[in-house]
Parts: structure tokens; sequence; C-alpha cells
């Protein structure tokens, strides 16, 4: 089981598009607070995504 | 308008396939006659007509389930019809599909406060069902102009707004349940009176799906308590930049007002010398704003919004001091678009969206291409959502003057994406703005999309010609991230 550490939009693609192309599964998580919660699966690899964590624009005129 | 080339083998059956019809639904719902049909033949994009092959009105969900089922078996396309109000062409028919209309499902089923909904049929009007709850105090928020005329079932299929969705949210933020009918005749249910539901939201797939995935049967929509007041703003600038302005500061502030609308200088004009609503003819942009809620709130607020339209430069302000001078600062702007029918023999209707802050930007953009065009633009908007409605005004006599208002129309729209908008803010795409769509979508996003029609209706049979402009075949869709060789079927027609 191999961690992938995402830091983009791209790199995600990237790796998602590899593991379709393998056939692999791929569990996301962000800070895993509900991993705990719901069926038991299992997966090939994990796509971590919770460095992904910055606010990019606020725009309160725009209610964004 | 290029639409899918009809298939000759459909409408050479045409008599057997009315008379099959007559046997799924009673006969008197079957009109075929070229006549009875014309009442169909368009809907509110009215430049584009088509008579279809026949018309079906259902009375039941099990009819209008037994008709798909049997057209999907026979390769024969569909176009749903609400009340055919649509601007953007959605009910446009099809020479050889079936146009299906829910006309006859016109009750209000159930009316239940302690869940504050209702579940209507989705030929009821959607200012029908505020009628039937207003004498208890209740209301249905989304509210389009056309709201004495529009069914809800159309309202879902379009995600309809209005001028309180700033503050009440669209159709899919007051949509609580529907049953639907698939293309294969299965009746699905879908939400409820409760809040929310588990697994993929569908009713969000479904709302804004403008016929194309499943014809509505049924809608449960969420009703809100009438607010104890409501006062309105009449303010005019001699600046449409300073009005687009006043329009952010006002979010800014952190007040989301019931309504915010905008008019420009002609559609002033024209709307003052409708109604005579007391508009200031002079003014080059009008703002009305209403705020609603508790008396107290209600005051405290139009005071703050004084103050900050004052200072983003407003020229004059008044502020309703009766039901009846709210209702009458409302009148000119409820009345533009016939009061513009005025002052041109023809227009044309925009609908786009672009950022509040970029309306100063988008007017001075719509001055030029008026110039370039030689055609002027009233322009009246939802400004709180920065939805815009451009009137391009022409004579459809003057040879092509239909055909630059168009482009005009096509430029403006290209202009909003530009400006980090989108196509439309609530008229939908329909056959109108169709093949616009890759101005605001990649290849890849479009194919997403259509892999989603085709879980729904991998034959293409509910509303074809409208939404993409490219056809897919199903098949072809779902092997593009592992073949990464050539695509099979290069040669798809493109319209």
């Amino acid at each position: 089981m191999t961690e992938f550490r995402i830091d983009n939009l791209g790199e995600a693609a990237e790796a998602i598009q590899q593991a379709m192309a393998d056939g692999q599964r791929l569990e996301v998580c962000g800070a895993g607070t509900k991993r705990h919660l719901g069926r038991i699966a299992s997966y090939d690899h994990l796509l971590d995504v919770g460095g992904m964590s910055g606010i990019i624009d606020y725009q309160p005129e725009e209610l964004c | 308008m290029l639409m899918p080339e009809p298939d000759q083998g459909v409408i050479d059956r045409r008599d057997e396939i009315c008379r099959t019809l007559r046997q799924l639904v009673p006969a008197e719902c079957v009109i075929d006659s070229r006549e009875s049909m014309r009442a169909y033949d368009a809907d509110g994009l009215s430049a584009y007509r088509q008579l279809p092959l026949a018309v079906v009105l259902p009375e039941t969900v099990e009819q209008i389930a037994a008709v798909m089922k049997w057209c999907h078996q026979q390769g024969i396309k569909i176009v749903p019809r609400g009340a055919g109000t649509s601007l953007s062409g959605g009910a446009l028919p099809l020479a050889d599909a079936v146009l299906l209309g829910l006309g006859k499902f016109n009750r209000i089923l159930e009316i239940d406060y302690d869940n504050r909904c209702v579940v209507a049929q989705p030929g009821v009007t959607n200012l029908a069902i505020t009628k039937a709850v207003e004498a208890d105090g209740f209301y249905y928020a989304p509210d389009p102009s056309s709201q004495i005329a529009c069914s809800v079932g159309g309202n879902v299929a379009e995600n309809s707004g209005g001028v309180h969705c700033l503050k009440y949210g669209l159709t899919t933020n007051n949509l609580m349940g529907i049953e639907l009918v698939t293309i294969e005749g299965e009746i699905l249910r879908l939400g409820g009176k409760h809040l929310d539901a588990g697994d993929y939201d569908l009713m969000g797939v479904m709302t804004g799906s403008e016929g194309l995935l499943g014809v509505v049967s049924e809608v449960t929509l969420r009703i809100l308590q009438k607010p104890a007041t409501a006062r309105a703003l009449l303010v005019g600038f001699e600046d449409t930049g300073d009005a687009g302005t006043a329009v952010g500061d006002i979010i800014a502030a952190g007040i989301i007002p019931a309504g915010m609308e905008m008019m420009d200088g002609l559609a002033i004009q024209a709307a003052e010398d409708f109604a005579n609503a007391g508009y200031p003819r002079e003014a080059a942009a009008l703002l009305i704003i209403e705020l609603d809620g508790p008396e107290v709130e209600v005051d405290a607020l139009i005071e703050r919004v004084e103050a900050i339209v004052r200072k983003a430069g407003a020229s004059s302000v008044r502020v309703s001091q009766s039901e009846e001078e709210r209702n009458l600062f409302w009148a000119g702007r409820k009345s533009a678009f016939p009061a513009v029918g005025r002052i041109s023999p023809d227009y044309l209707c925009m609908d786009g969206t672009i950022p509040r802050r970029r309306l100063p930007d988008m007017m001075r953009r719509m001055a030029s291409l008026s110039q370039q065009y030689g055609l002027r633009v009233a322009n009246v908007f939802h400004a709180g959502d920065g939805n815009l409605h451009p009137l391009i005004l022409f004579d459809a006599n003057q040879p092509g003057e239909l055909e630059r208002a168009e482009e005009f129309g096509a430029d403006i729209l290209r202009s909003c994406v530009e400006m980090g908008g989108v196509l439309t803010g609530e008229h939908g795409v329909g056959v109108e703005k169709r093949d616009l769509m890759t101005i605001q979508f990649t290849e890849d996003d479009l194919k997403q999309q259509q892999r989603l029609k085709c879980a729904f209706d991998p034959g293409h049979l509910l509303n074809p010609g409208k939404m993409f402009p490219q056809l897919h075949r199903c098949a072809e869709l779902g092997r593009l991230h592992v073949h990464k060789g050539k695509l099979p079927h290069p040669d798809l027609p493109r319209f």
C-alpha cells in the first residue's frame, strides 16, 4: 500500500489516472476524522489530500 | 437552429404510432391534427417552431410510464413539456418526437404545515403553490417572473430562479423530493419530506437537467412563513459603475436583501412610460432593494443600506413608507419586459451571469457592443446575484437584424464567461445556448456530463438536440480513460 501525498489537482489527476490504468483501488483521505465509521474496505493506495488546506481567495462581495 | 436529423421511418409510421398511443392513454389525450398541434409547436423562444410527431397529455404517472416504456422499446424520441414558458427552447418539439405534455397534472396533492411542505403535481403553476398556502401565512419562495404561468415541474427541469432567490435560494434549495419516470418507464422517488438523505445527490442531478434525464411526475416543495414585513428602497445613480459598486458593498457588509434588482437608462424610461411608478427618468441606473423580516430588523437594515448607497454615490433615494408604495416601486421592474416591447418591434432576452464586481465592466462592454452591432440594448438585472438580462432590440422585418441580434447576444455570453461568469443564470441552455457550451466547458467537462446522460438514457431519446453541442455515442464515452488511442466513430454529427 503506497501513500501518495497530493499537493495540487494536477498530482491528484496523475495518481488517479495511473490507478485507473492499473486497476488499483484508491482511498482518499483528508484529515481522517470519519475514517473509523462505516463499512471496512480495503484499498491498494492512499491518496492523502490533507495538505491541500490553504485559503485561495476571499471575496465577501461575492459571498465566497 | 440545427436539430438532429429526423428519423423518416418514425415519421412514416405516424398513424400507427398514434393508434398505439391511444391504447396507452385515453384517446382524447392524443392530439395529432396539425391545427391542434400548433399550440405546442414552440415555447417561450418563439423564433423557433416545429410541429411534433404527436402530442400526448397523460393523466396518471402509470400512463407516463407506459408511454415512455413503449417509446423506448420503439426507439421513438420524447420531448417533455410543462407550461412551455422556457426561454431557451427547452420544449422545442422535434418532427419525429412525441411531445409529452404534463398539463393535465394540475393538482395540489397535500399541504403539510408540520413538515413545511406542499406535495404537488408537476403541471401546477409556481404561483398556485403560494396561493394555496398564503391564507395561512406561508409562501413558496422561488418566484420566476413567469410564475402565473410556469409549472413547478418545469421549474425543477430548469432549476428556476426569481427575484427572491438571492436570499431564499433557487428551486434546488427549496425542493425536498421528486417522483420521476425514466426513459425505460421506471418510476423513481428521490428525497421526501425529510431534510438530508444518504447516498448520491440524484435530486441535485435531476434539478436543472432540462428534460434530458427523466420526466418529473410529482414534487415536494418547501414552504416558508411569510416575513412579518417588507420594505424597499428605490435608488437612482448617475453612473452604472456606482450602482454596481453599491451592490457589492451591500453584500460585503453582510446584508442579504430579499431582492436587489437593477435597471439601466433605456429600461428605466420604457418602464416609467408604461407603469408610471415614479422612477427617476434621468438616472443612468436604478436599484430596487427589498429587505424583509421582523419590523425591527427591516428598519435597522434600511438605514444601513441607505447609508451604503449614498456613500457609493446615489443621486436619489426613496424608502417605501407603505405596502402600496413598496408595490409601486416594483411595478416598473415587473413590467419591464412588456414595457420594452413597446419601444421595439422585437427583442432578444439574454441571460448570463457574472461576478457582481464585474458589473461596471460588463456595462461598458455592452455599450461598446451595442455601437458595434448598431442595435440598442436595455438592461434589467438580478443585480444581487450578478444575473443579467440584456434585452437586445431589433426589427425582425429588417433583413439580417435577427442574426445580428443573435451574434450580439452570443458576444455578451462570451464576455460573461471571460469575466469569470457563466452562460446562463436561470433560463437554461436548451437550444439557445447549446452551441456556446464549448465557451464555458472543456471537451473533458462536456464528456463527463454526457456520461451522466448516458447512464440515464443511453439511446438519447429524451429531449435530443438540447444542451450538448456534439453527440457522443455512449459506448465510446465509457472507454475514454482506458483506451489512450484513437476514438472510434470520429465522424459523429456536430450541430
